[in-house]
C-alpha cells in the first residue's frame, strides 16, 4: 500500500473503524497493530479518490456516539436516582478517556478539518451545513446534548441536595469528590465554547446553589443572633465562613467563591450591622482583643463596614493618653513625659499590627491620637511643651553625665525619641531648642559620643530634611576644627615666648550663623593672667585666617582655678566671671562690693548672680558690703564644680528661642505665599490654603496666621484681590 | 567466552539505553520493505502521528519493543523523516545559521505525502 490516494470502499473500512471505535469507548484494550491501522484508515478514507469520505466519516462517528450516549442516558435514568449521581460520574470518566483518544485517532481528519476550516471562514461564505467540528469537541457536544440536558431537571437539585448536607451535618452518601468531578464535566463539555464557558455550569448549578445557600445563611444568621451573644455569634459565622471558603475551594470552580462570599457577607453581616455594631464600640472600649479580631476579620471584607469604629479606637487611646498625661511625675517631667507616651504608643501600635491587621483606617486613627496627645497644650494660648520636653530628654541621654545605661540601650532610646518627634506640630521651636543644648554640650564638653550624637541628627534629618541638621553639621566642624587650631597655637606659643606656661589655654572658634549664642557682655574686662594669652590667640588667628573678627563670648567661658591657700588643696571649676571675682582676691584680701564691679564692668544683675553663687558655697564671705575669702572653706570632694548654677536652663531663654521662631515662621510663610503665586498667577483662597499646608512641613500654621499674613502682603503690595467674587488672588510683580 | 562476550555487549547496549519498555529512549520505525530505523522517542515525538500512535490505549509492556510499522512508506522515504527529525531537532531554536535541508527532486513527491500523513 502506498500513500497514494486511491479508491476506497467506505462501507468496508468503515466496519473494521468502527469496531475500534466501539472498544475504544469501552476503554477494552487494543492490540498494537490494529491502532495502528486504524490511522491508515483513516488517512485513506480522508485522502480517498474521487471523492473524499471526510463527510461519511464524520456523519457515521456522530451517529456512532449519539448510540452510544444515549444508551448510558437510559442506562442512568432506569438505575435509579440513588445512584444517578454515581453513574453519571462513572460513564463521564470513561466517555471523556474515550474521547480523548478518539481525538488522537482521528487526528488526520482534525487536521484536515481545521485547515479546510479556516479556509472557509477566510472567504466568508455563510455556511448552509454546519462546520464539522473536531471529534473531541463532537464528541463533548453529543454527550451535552444527549445527556445533561435530558438530565437537568433532576440532576442539579440532587447535587444541590449533596452540597448540602454537611451544612446540615447530614452524612453524606455521595462523596463530594463526585460531585466535584459531575460540576467540572459541565465546564468541560463546554470547552470549545469560547464565548461563555460557564454558561451551563452557571444555569444549572451556580444559580440555584447560591440561592440555597442565601436561604440557609439568612436561617442560620437569624437562629445565631438570637441564641448567642455577639462575640459567640462573630466567632459561630467565622467558623461557618471558614467551612464554607474550604469546601469551595475544593469543589466548586474558582469563580464561584468570590459570590458565595460576598453573598454570605451581605446576609451574615451587613443585615446584621446594627447588631454587631451594638457590641463593637463596647469591645473596643473594653479592649477585648480576641472579640474585637474576629468583629474586623468579618468587617473587612464590607464596604464601610467599620462605621464609626475608628473614631471609637481614636476616643479610646485620647481617654488613655489623656490619663497618663495628667498623672505624669512632676520629677524630671520631661522623662516620663517621653517614656510613658512611647510605652502606650507601642502597645497601640501593636493593637493595630496583631488585631487590626495594620489596617490604614486604624492606623490613621491610632496617628490622629497620638498628634493630639503629642502636642498637648497645658493652656490654650501657650505652644506645647513637646518640643521642649523632647530636648532636653534628649540631652540628657546625650550627656556624659547619663550612667547606668549601656551604649546600646541609650541609641534605642534616641531612636525610640524619633517616634515622637515624628508626631510634634511645632518642629522648628524642637529645632531651636535642641541647637541650644547642643551647643551648651559642645562647649562644655559633655556629650557623651560624637557618633551617638551624629546618628541621631541623621535620624531626624529623614523624618525632617536637609535643611534641618546643616545648621547642626556645622557647629561639629567648629569644634573639630578648634581642637586642630588649639594644638597649633600651643606648638607656635612654646616656640615664640620661652615661658614657662603656668596656665594651659584653649579656645574654640565658632561661626556667627550657625550657633544660637547671644553675644551679651560686651564690656566685661579679662582678669590680667588671661589677658596675654588672648592677645597672643587673637595674634595668632588673625595671621591664619586674614579678614575674619574674632569676638571674644566670656559669658560661655569656663576655668578651673587651684586653690592653694586652704589646707586642703582643692580644684575648682568655675565660670569665667566668678573666676575673674576670686582672681582679684590674689592681690587683696578685702574687697568692697561696689569696687570688684569697678574694675569688672559687668552688668548689675550678672555680677548678682555670680556674688551669690560664690556666697553660696561659701568660697567668700559676706560682711555688710565687704568680700573676702572664706579661710575656713572645706568640703568632702576635692574636685568642685560650681557652674551648674549660673548655667541652669532659665526658662526665658526657652521663651526666647520660642519667640524667635515664631518671628522666623512668619517670614517664612510670607515667602512661601509669594513663591506659590509667582507660580500660579491666581489662585482660590482655598487653594492657596491647600498649596501652604503641605509646603510647610516643619509646623502647622493656623488659619488665622494665614489670613493675617495674606493680609500682610496684601498691604505690602505684594498680592491683590481679584474683583472676582469668588475669593481670588492675583501676584502684582 | 561466548556467553562472555555477549554479556558484554548487552552492557555497553544498556549504557546507551534501549527500545523496551514505556520509557524507552528509542523506538523502532519499520518501512514497508523492512528496514527498521532506530531513532530516539523524542524525535520521533515531532511527527503528530507517531506521537498519537504511541499514546494509545495501553502502554507498551516492560519487555516489549517500541516499534511502529509503516506498510506504506518506503525505506528511501522513510530514510529521509529520520534525517529530518535529527535537522529539526539540531536547528530548533538555535541562534546558529540553518543550513538548507536537501531533498532530492525524485523522492519528493512520496517524501511530501508521507510528511502529510506524519504530520510533521
Amino acid at each position: 500500500m502506498l500513500l497514494r490516494p486511491g479508491t476506497v470502499n467506505f462501507k468496508e473500512k468503515w466496519k473494521c473503524l468502527e469496531e475500534t471505535v466501539q472498544s475504544i469507548l469501552k476503554l477494552d484494550t487494543i492490540p498494537r497493530d490494529v491502532w495502528h491501522a486504524r490511522f491508515n484508515d483513516i488517512y485513506y478514507m480522508c485522502g480517498a479518490f474521487p471523492e473524499p469520505h471526510d463527510d461519511k466519516l464524520y456523519e457515521s462517528t456522530k451517529l456512532l456516539l449519539e448510540t452510544h450516549v444515549s444508551q448510558l442516558l437510559t442506562l442512568i435514568q432506569t438505575e435509579g436516582t440513588q445512584n444517578q449521581l454515581q453513574n453519571y460520574c462513572t460513564y463521564w470518566q470513561k466517555y471523556i478517556k474515550g474521547i480523548t483518544l478518539l481525538d488522537s485517532l482521528y487526528q488526520y481528519f482534525n487536521n484536515t478539518n481545521r485547515a479546510y476550516a479556516e479556509t472557509r471562514s477566510l472567504h466568508r461564505r455563510e455556511s448552509d451545513e454546519p462546520t464539522m467540528m473536531m471529534i473531541r469537541e463532537l464528541g463533548l457536544d453529543v454527550w451535552n446534548r444527549i445527556i445533561i440536558v435530558p438530565l437537568k431537571d433532576s440532576m442539579p437539585k440532587l447535587l444541590l441536595d449533596e452540597f448540602d448536607k454537611p451544612r446540615y451535618k447530614l452524612s453524606i452518601t455521595t462523596p463530594l469528590d463526585t460531585v466535584a468531578i459531575i460540576l467540572k464535566s459541565f465546564i468541560e463539555v463546554l470547552e470549545f465554547n469560547k464565548k461563555y464557558p460557564l454558561e451551563l455550569y452557571q444555569s444549572y448549578f451556580e444559580q440555584p446553589f447560591l440561592e440555597r445557600s442565601s436561604e440557609y445563611f439568612e436561617r442560620e444568621s437569624k437562629k445565631l443572633s438570637e441564641e448567642l451573644t455577639v462575640s459567640e455569634y462573630i466567632a459561630r459565622v467565622l467558623v461557618i465562613m471558614k467551612e464554607e471558603e474550604i469546601r469551595a475551594n475544593k469543589y466548586l470552580h474558582e469563580s464561584t467563591y468570590n459570590k458565595l462570599q460576598s453573598k454570605f457577607c451581605q446576609i451574615v453581616v451587613v443585615d446584621n450591622l446594627s447588631f454587631l455594631h451594638g457590641e463593637s464600640e463596647a469591645m473596643i472600649r473594653e479592649e477585648r482583643l480576641n472579640d474585637i479580631r474576629n468583629i474586623y476579620l468579618l468587617l473587612c471584607n464590607v464596604k464601610d463596614g467599620f462605621g464609626s469604629l475608628g473614631d471609637v479606637f481614636k476616643e479610646l487611646i485620647l481617654k488613655q493618653g489623656n490619663k497618663v498625661l495628667e498623672s505624669l511625675n512632676k520629677n524630671q517631667i520631661y522623662v516620663h513625659f517621653v517614656e510613658d507616651i512611647l510605652e502606650l504608643h507601642k502597645k497601640y501600635k501593636s493593637i493595630v499590627a496583631d488585631v487590626f491587621n495594620n489596617d490604614f483606617y486604624f492606623s490613621e486613627a491610632l496617628d490622629t491620637a497620638f498628634t493630639i496627645i503629642v502636642n498637648y497644650k497645658l493652656e490654650e494660648n501657650q505652644p506645647s511643651k513637646a518640643p521642649e520636653y523632647l530636648s532636653k530628654y534628649c540631652d540628657k541621654l546625650l550627656k556624659k553625665s547619663c550612667k547606668g545605661l549601656s551604649e546600646a540601650e541609650i541609641e534605642h532610646k534616641l531612636l525610640q525619641s524619633i517616634t515622637i518627634f515624628k508626631y510634634i506640630d511645632d518642629k522648628d521651636i524642637f529645632q531651636n531648642i535642641y541647637q541650644m543644648h547642643l551647643a551648651k554640650r559642645l562647649i562644655l564638653r559633655q556629650s557623651q559620643s560624637i557618633v551617638g550624637e551624629e546618628g541621631l541628627i541623621n535620624n531626624l534629618k529623614q523624618v525632617c530634611g536637609y535643611e534641618f541638621s546643616n545648621k547642626l553639621h556645622c557647629m561639629f566642624t567648629d569644634i573639630s576644627v578648634s581642637e586642630e587650631l588649639n594644638i597649633q597655637f600651643q606648638k607656635e606659643f612654646l616656640k615664640t615666648t620661652k615661658n614657662e606656661l603656668n596656665l594651659s589655654f584653649s579656645a574654640n572658634i565658632l561661626q556667627t550663623g550657625a550657633w544660637p549664642i547671644i553675644v551679651s557682655t560686651k564690656s566685661f574686662v579679662i582678669p590680667e593672667q588671661l589677658l596675654n594669652y588672648s592677645k597672643n590667640f587673637e595674634a595668632f588667628y588673625k595671621e591664619k585666617f586674614v579678614g575674619r573678627k574674632l569676638t571674644w563670648l566670656h559669658h560661655q567661658s569656663q576655668g578651673e582655678l587651684k586653690l592653694n591657700y586652704l589646707p586642703k588643696m582643692y580644684i575648682v571649676t568655675l565660670h569665667m566671671f566668678q573666676m575673674s571675682i576670686l582672681l582679684l582676691f590674689e592681690k587683696f584680701d578685702t574687697l568692697k562690693y561696689s569696687e570688684i564691679n569697678e574694675i569688672l564692668q559687668l552688668s548689675d544683675d550678672h555680677f548678682q548672680k555670680q556674688i551669690n553663687s560664690l556666697v553660696d558655697c561659701k568660697l567668700l564671705l559676706l560682711d555688710g558690703d565687704n568680700l573676702k575669702l572664706n579661710m575656713d572653706f572645706s568640703n568632702k570632694r576635692t574636685k568642685l564644680c560650681i557652674t551648674s548654677a549660673v548655667l541652669k536652663d532659665i526658662p526665658q531663654e526657652i521663651e526666647q528661642s520660642i519667640n524667635s521662631v515664631e518671628i522666623d515662621r512668619e517670614g517664612f510663610l510670607q515667602a512661601t505665599i509669594i513663591r506659590i503665586m509667582k507660580m500660579r498667577k491666581t489662585l482660590g483662597h482655598n487653594k492657596l490654603v491647600i498649596e501652604i499646608i503641605s509646603q510647610t512641613k516643619s509646623f502647622l500654621p493656623s488659619t488665622g496666621f494665614i489670613n493675617r499674613s495674606i493680609k500682610i502682603l496684601i498691604d505690602k503690595g505684594y498680592l491683590e484681590c481679584s474683583p472676582n467674587l469668588p475669593v481670588e488672588y492675583n501676584y502684582v510683580a | 567466552m561466548i556467553v562472555d562476550a555477549v554479556q558484554e555487549r548487552e552492557d555497553e547496549f544498556s549504557e546507551y539505553g534501549n527500545c523496551k519498555g514505556p520509557n524507552a529512549l528509542y523506538i523502532k520505525l519499520i518501512s514497508s520493505d523492512g528496514y527498521d530505523f532506530i531513532v530516539k522517542r523524542e524525535h520521533a515525538l515531532m511527527s503528530g502521528t507517531i506521537k498519537a500512535m504511541l499514546s494509545g490505549p495501553g502502554q507498551f509492556a516492560e519487555n516489549e519493543t517500541n516499534e511502529i510499522h509503516f506498510r506504506e512508506i518506503p525505506s528511501h522515504v522513510l530514510h529521509n523523516v529520520c534525517m529530518y527529525f535529527t535537522y529539526k531537532a539540531r536547528y530548533s531554536n538555535s541562534s546558529t545559521e540553518i543550513p538548507e535541508f536537501i531533498i532530492k527532486p525524485q523522492i519528493a513527491l512520496e517524501l511530501l505525502m508521507a510528511a502529510n500523513f506524519l504530520d510533521c
